[in-house]
């Protein structure tokens, strides 16, 4: 669905002038749901923009949908839909309604599909009680519900998110990702997630990209990316009677009444493993392995820690 | 339909079939009725700025008896075509001018439009429609008329063709000049005034007679940016007066080609404006 090769993009010409986006090459398929992850200015919306036709590449070329989105612009936007976190494309000073009957009017969709559609938004996004009011008095969770219904409304084939969480309280947070997810899982969309927010990426993407300075530094499964680049794991065990726990390999990290929190390495002494020593040790009323913190798998990527090279 | 599309206002009132081209115009003009009072201040305010320029010229001709040989009413009748002109093409272009159009660029707005399915100059004319200009446009039509009147011109359906066709090809190449100052600003995000010198000063400058202006300057107003040519020629066949030089009434027939040359120009300097498009920060 969306081909990148050798994409380019240097803002000026003068000489040490760095490429924001440098020889980036990915593909994703149709209904995949790709996390897009980096430091600021590393080129995730500089990509973004070039994959939405906004931008015209130096050098490279991309694909999405089969078209060229610098050269097909209007094409490549009625198959795709991009919601930028910090910009609003509703009308201001319109009802919101409104804004949606436009959007039925540009993307020329059938009325009865619009109306079935806006139907079932309504209710899943909860935007009943503000369709009448206008945009700029939406608090910033019902505006991005709104951002979002209006991203979906044309069907797109592609949705670019950037940042579409950034600054939601958590109730409005988990609308939102499940929202998306039902889309991805129900109707097929293929979505690239831009965002600083791991927790979207931890709950919606099987896959994630990351970029630094320009270049992707790693391109793998969100569940191979915490292996190779996990560092130590986190075993949180409740114990039956409060005692001093020591078992070999791990650090206690924490203690709060009868829970400890251990922290040990991986590579030297496996889960399975440090899970039997515990049991050996110490008599438990509860035990949990905690996934590698995903903040920790991209920040040991940017410091290039541990791994491989990028697939 | 279902039940909530009847909650749009919009579908309400303008069935499906209408142009989304003018249904997005008729949502900016709805935003133009939200601040409503300041708005028709603003209307008169442009109106006001009209009819000031053509007392002044009266007051001023009247003391010389004319001009280059022109009389007021002729002159008047010149003033009137190209502020209506003016009028019309900063109706639908004024979200085209720097500081807006810079503004549009700078908070990332215009990277919304370029994701739309339309045309990104329609899409910005279109999205923001500046009302108070009718101000402008009707005043002009006023002093026109009046104008016109006053020189013995009659009022057949040929003539008001001629004035409604020469307040067309002035705001068309209004449109055009501003055009081309977004192009600019795409390079300069910041803008530049300088192509006011050809909106409001050609606007000012074909409202009085050619004959008045140096050989060098009527050809860039004549060939160049053909403002001069959009309101002279089509007056001279209006008042059936000698032009000067080649600027005569058997150039009128070029003139849509002239207006056609300068808007190609224009499209080309937008084109190369989107390409140049940096995005906003982000």
């Amino acid at each position: 669905m969306i081909v990148v090769d050798h994409l380019s993009k240097r803002f000026g010409r003068r000489a040490g002038a760095n490429d924001a986006v440098d020889d980036v090459s990915f593909s994703i398929g149709a209904g995949e749901f790709v996390g897009y992850a980096g430091p600021n200015g590393a080129g995730k919306s500089t990509t973004v923009k070039m994959l939405t036709g906004i931008l015209v590449p130096t050098s490279g070329t991309a694909r999405v949908a089969g078209l060229v989105p610098w050269k097909q612009r209007r094409e490549v936007s009625r198959r795709t839909s991009v919601v930028f976190g910090q910009r609003t494309q509703l009308w201001w000073d319109l009802p919101l309604a409104d804004s949606f009957d436009l959007l039925h009017r540009l993307y020329r969709t059938s009325p009865v599909d619009h109306a079935r559609d806006l139907d079932h938004l309504v209710e899943v996004l909860g935007l009943g009680p503000f369709l009448r009011q206008p945009v700029r008095s939406l608090s910033l969770g019902q505006r991005m519900r709104a951002e979002i219904a209006a991203a979906v409304l044309p069907r797109p084939e592609v949705l670019f998110l950037d940042e579409p969480t950034i600054g939601l309280d958590v109730e409005a947070k988990a609308s939102v990702r499940d929202f998306l997810a039902e889309r991805n899982r129900e109707d097929g969309t293929t979505i690239l997630l831009t965002t600083h927010d791991t927790d979207d990426i931890v709950r919606l993407c099987r896959r994630l990209l990351i970029i630094d300075h320009g270049r992707i530094i790693a391109d793998d499964s969100v569940d191979a990316m915490r292996e190779r680049f996990g560092g130590r794991r986190r075993l949180v065990v409740d114990l039956v009677d409060d005692v001093p726990l020591e078992v070999e390999g791990a650090t206690t990290e924490a203690a709060e009444g009868h829970r400890r929190w251990l922290s040990f390495s991986p590579e030297d002494t496996p889960a399975p493993e440090m899970v039997a020593r515990v049991l050996r040790t110490v008599e438990i009323r509860d035990l949990s392995l905690e996934p590698p913190d995903l903040e920790d798998v991209i920040r040991r990527v940017y410091r290039g820690e541990a791994g491989d090279e990028p697939t | 339909m279902g039940d909530t599309t009847t909650r749009s206002t919009l579908a309400a009132t303008l069935p499906s079939s209408v142009p989304v081209a003018l249904v997005l115009a008729s949502a900016s003009v709805r935003s133009f009725s939200s601040s409503l009072r300041m708005n028709v201040l603003r209307t008169l305010g442009a109106s006001v700025l009209v009819w000031s320029e053509a007392l002044a010229v009266i007051f001023l001709l009247t003391a010389f008896d004319g001009i280059a040989g022109w009389s007021t009413a002729e002159v008047l009748l010149l003033l009137g075509i190209a502020d209506a002109g003016l009028g019309l093409g900063m109706l639908l272009g004024e979200p085209l001018e720097p500081p807006t159009f810079s503004q549009l660029l700078r908070d990332g707005r215009f990277d919304q439009v370029l994701t739309r399915p339309m045309s990104p100059l329609l899409w910005v004319i279109v999205n923001d429609v500046q009302i108070r200009n009718v101000g402008r446009v009707l005043a002009g039509l006023a002093i026109a008329t009046g104008g016109a009147g006053a020189a013995g011109v009659s009022l057949t359906p040929a003539a008001v063709a001629l004035v409604l066709g020469a307040i067309t090809a002035m705001a068309t190449i209004v449109v055009a000049i501003l055009a081309i100052g977004a192009a600019i600003t795409m390079w300069t995000i910041e803008g530049t005034e300088v192509l006011n010198a050809f909106t409001y000063g050609g606007a000012t400058l074909s409202g009085w007679p050619l004959q008045i202006y140096s050989s060098a300057l009527r050809a860039v107003f004549l060939w160049v940016v053909p403002v001069g040519a959009a309101v002279y020629l089509p007056t001279l066949r209006l008042l059936d007066r000698e032009g000067i030089g080649i600027a005569n009434q058997d150039l009128l027939p070029a003139l849509p080609l002239l207006v056609a040359a300068f808007c190609a120009l224009a499209v080309v300097a937008w084109k190369a404006g989107l390409r140049h498009h940096t995005g906003a920060g982000g």
